[in-house]
This record gives structure tokens, C-alpha cells and sequence, in this order.
């Protein structure tokens, strides 16, 4: 074997242990790994694009764009690169340049329904929902089980309020049952329907195969507090949301009103006091308990 | 294959920094109630403008106008409900704020549940809750002095 047949072969060695370690969630050590790698080849567009998003998974997101920039200046069609500088402007709400990129992306890759579920996705979290439909239904038509447009279409059935007979999320749970987003779809179309019990249990769940995400512990923490006993009073704004707000709000207030006119004012005076208290109550008491959970 | 040009135009100006969060339904809602019909209406021509669909949504500004004129009017003459006491008219504008607020929602309804569901942080509301309620009042107690003969 070649001296230079080893190096490469030491290189690939070094890109698999990365990518390995950042599969693990393990990015102090894959920084170690692509560290070291660098200085034997510091040439190797891989091993950079590595680094670019080890920093990227642990927030350095200006160090990423940085080394993200050098990796495209050498190859400007690196493919992983160019969607992680998209995902990186996206952190940084830089709508505009994010897009530029997918679009450049769609251009080159139009049957690819990963780019389209990646741009529905950006439109998505920035209120186009239209768009974005077109988008995932384009994607789907390329690939009608892919997971993210299913994901992303699901989400839309959801924002549309048919989170029933989502025939997205019907398919996202038949077609990929084992993937994160199959349950996180679950837990929030559980949530939209009111049945925040069995949306606790399928967040527990995953927060046992994930003890150390961040987010997953914070779903449970919420789910466990909408279900919190001394929350019983606040049931009509639990289920139906800000629409049973107004309504208590209504009801309320023509109470109190009505009965300052037309009961004794002993009677009046019990009735405000109760209201005050319930609005108190309902302003005061969920942030207290979030912060004991 | 279908025709994807309209997929490839572009939805954001470039330097455009803004961000695409409308403002929460507690801003609507309080803002509502506490400043009125027309209250309801800035509020929802904010969130308009800020989703890009001011074009299609001003009419919701000429009704929040035209509701308040009318109770004003029907104020200004007895024709509220005397049930409420001698403060009716400040009450019933404010069941008319909610109500603003109601039809408000169901026009802003998707994105609202948008961000219930994606988890979009809503801008800090003060900036726009606090003047639209000053605004409101003031448009109520000026309206009922100019009306009432």
C-alpha cells in the first residue's frame, strides 16, 4: 500500500469516527477527533465541514458560518455544507439568505423532496403556510412516504386544525413509526386534541430513549403541568384554549356586573371577591407551579 | 411535471431581519378588552402587516371604526342595555372589543395555531398593546362626548 493510499484511508477513518461520534450526540469528542484530523489534513473539505457543524450543534454559530464559508470557497457545491450555511442563517433569522440558498439547492436538485421539505420547513416557521404546502405536497409527489414532507404536512394539517383525521400523521406513524418526528407530530396532534394524558405518555417515552435532551425534558415538564391538579379550575382555557378565556371573561364580568344592579349588595360583594380571586388565581398560580415543576 | 416557478420566487426581502411572529393572542385578547373595538383592530392590522397581508386585511380596520361609531351613537341615546348600570356603555364596549377580537382571531386563526403548534416565541406586545388600548379609550370617551347631545 502507498504511502498516500494510507493517508487517505487514515482520512476516511478519521471522517467515519466523526461522523459516529456526532450521530452520539458526543461533540466534545468530536471536536477533538476533527481537530486533530485537521492539522494532519488541512486540506480536507470533509473534515472541515465536520468541524462546521460540531460548532453549529454547540451554538457557535459564527464560527460555523465562518468555516462553513471556507469549505464552500473551495467547493462551492458541497452539498452538506451549503444546507447546514442555510440552517445556520435560519438560527440567525436571516430569512432572506436562507432562502437563496435552498432555492439555489431546488434549482440544481428538483426531484430531491429533502430540499423541498428543508424550504417548507424555513416557510413554515416563518407564518407562509401556503407556500409551504405547496412545497410538501410538491416533495410528496416525488416521494409520497418521505419522512419529512409527511412530517411537514402533518404539522400543516395540524395549523389548519384537523389534527383528527390527519391523513399525514396517519401515514408519518404507518410508514416511519420509529423516527423522532413521527412522535414529536404524535404528542403535538395528542395536545391539539385535549388529550394531554396520553400526550405525556408517548413524551415520556421518548424522554426515556433520549435522557439527556433538553427539549424532551422540557415537553414532559409542560405536559405534567397542564395536567396538575390544582390546574382543575382552570379547565375551560386548558381545553379550548383563548376561546374559553373569553367566554369565562364574558360570563364573569356579566355576572359581576349584573349582579351589582340587581342583587343585595352582600351577595354583590361575595360575587366580586370570587371573580377577583379566580383572576388572580388564574394569572398568578400556572407561572408559580411551572417554576416548581 | 408541474410548473415550479412560482415554488422558486422568493418570500423574503433580502436585509429584512424582522421577525415573522404575529403577536400573541393574550395581547389581542387583554388589548381587546381593555381598549375596545378599535384597540382590536390596530392589534390585528400590526399582525397583518406583519404577515404581509395588510392588502387584504384593512377592511377589518373600517369595521372596528364603523362598530364603534354605531355604539357611540346608540350610547350617546339610551340605546344600551340599562342592565349593566350607569358604566353600560364602557362595559358594552368592551363585550364589543372581545367580540372584535373574536372575528379577529378567526381571520388570524391559522397562524395563531401556527405558532401554538410550531412553538414560535411572539414578540413582546407592550410596543403595540399599550398605545392601541390609550388609542381606544381615547376614541370611545372623545366619540361619546362629541355624540351625546
Amino acid at each position: 500500500m502507498s504511502q498516500d493510499e494510507v493517508r487517505i484511508s487514515d482520512l476516511s477513518l478519521l471522517v467515519c469516527q466523526a461522523h459516529a461520534l456526532i450521530e452520539r450526540r458526543r461533540f466534545a469528542q468530536a471536536r477533538s477527533v476533527v481537530s486533530g484530523g485537521l492539522r494532519d489534513y488541512p486540506e480536507s473539505t470533509e473534515l472541515q465541514y465536520l468541524a462546521a457543524y460540531v460548532d453549529y450543534s454547540q451554538g457557535r454559530h459564527q464560527d460555523a458560518i465562518e468555516t462553513a464559508r471556507q469549505v464552500l470557497a473551495r467547493d462551492p457545491q458541497h452539498y452538506g455544507t451549503r444546507i447546514l450555511l442555510a440552517e445556520l442563517h435560519e438560527a440567525r433569522r436571516e430569512y432572506a439568505e436562507a432562502e437563496r440558498l435552498w432555492l439555489d439547492l431546488l434549482q440544481e436538485y428538483p426531484a430531491s423532496p429533502d430540499c423541498y421539505a428543508a424550504y417548507a420547513d424555513l416557510l413554515l416557521r416563518t407564518l407562509h403556510l401556503e407556500k409551504a404546502e405547496q412545497l410538501v405536497l410538491e416533495g410528496l409527489r416525488l416521494d409520497p412516504s418521505h419522512e419529512n414532507c409527511l412530517y411537514e404536512a402533518a404539522l400543516i394539517e395540524m395549523i389548519r386544525g384537523n389534527s383528527r383525521n390527519n391523513e399525514y400523521l396517519q401515514r408519518l406513524v404507518r410508514e416511519h413509526p420509529e423516527r423522532l418526528n413521527t412522535l414529536i407530530a404524535l404528542i403535538v396532534a395528542l395536545e391539539e386534541r385535549g388529550d394531554t394524558r396520553s400526550a405525556l405518555r408517548v413524551a415520556q417515552q421518548l424522554l426515556r430513549t433520549r435522557p439527556n435532551s433538553e427539549p424532551c425534558v422540557n415537553l414532559v415538564r409542560q405536559l405534567r403541568l397542564r395536567r396538575h391538579w390544582s390546574l382543575l379550575p382552570l379547565y375551560p382555557m386548558q381545553r379550548w384554549g383563548w376561546g374559553g378565556a373569553a367566554a369565562v371573561t364574558v360570563a364573569g364580568l356579566t355576572l359581576v356586573r349584573v349582579a351589582e344592579h340587581s342583587l343585595s349588595a352582600r351577595l354583590a360583594t361575595g360575587i366580586v371577591l370570587v371573580w377577583l380571586a379566580y383572576v388572580i388565581y388564574s394569572w398568578v398560580w400556572p407561572p408559580l407551579l411551572k417554576k416548581r415543576i | 411535471m408541474p410548473d415550479l416557478q412560482p415554488l422558486l420566487t422568493p418570500a423574503f426581502v433580502p436585509g429584512r431581519r424582522l421577525n415573522p411572529a404575529i403577536y400573541s393572542v393574550r395581547v389581542g385578547f387583554m388589548g381587546s378588552f381593555l381598549g375596545g373595538p378599535i384597540a382590536a383592530v390596530i392589534i390585528a392590522l400590526c399582525n397583518s402587516w406583519r404577515l404581509g397581508r395588510l392588502r387584504r386585511d384593512w377592511p377589518l380596520g373600517l369595521a372596528g371604526v364603523a362598530l364603534t361609531f354605531a355604539l357611540a351613537a346608540a350610547a350617546a341615546h339610551g340605546g344600551l342595555p340599562s342592565v349593566f348600570g350607569a358604566e353600560g356603555a364602557y362595559f358594552t364596549f368592551e363585550l364589543a372589543g372581545l367580540a372584535c377580537f373574536i372575528g379577529v382571531y378567526r381571520v388570524h386563526r391559522v397562524y395563531y395555531r401556527g405558532m401554538s403548534v410550531l412553538g414560535i416565541k411572539a414578540p413582546n406586545g407592550w410596543a403595540v398593546g399599550l398605545p392601541a388600548v390609550i388609542l381606544g379609550q381615547g376614541a370611545i370617551a372623545g366619540l361619546l362626548g362629541l355624540l351625546t347631545p
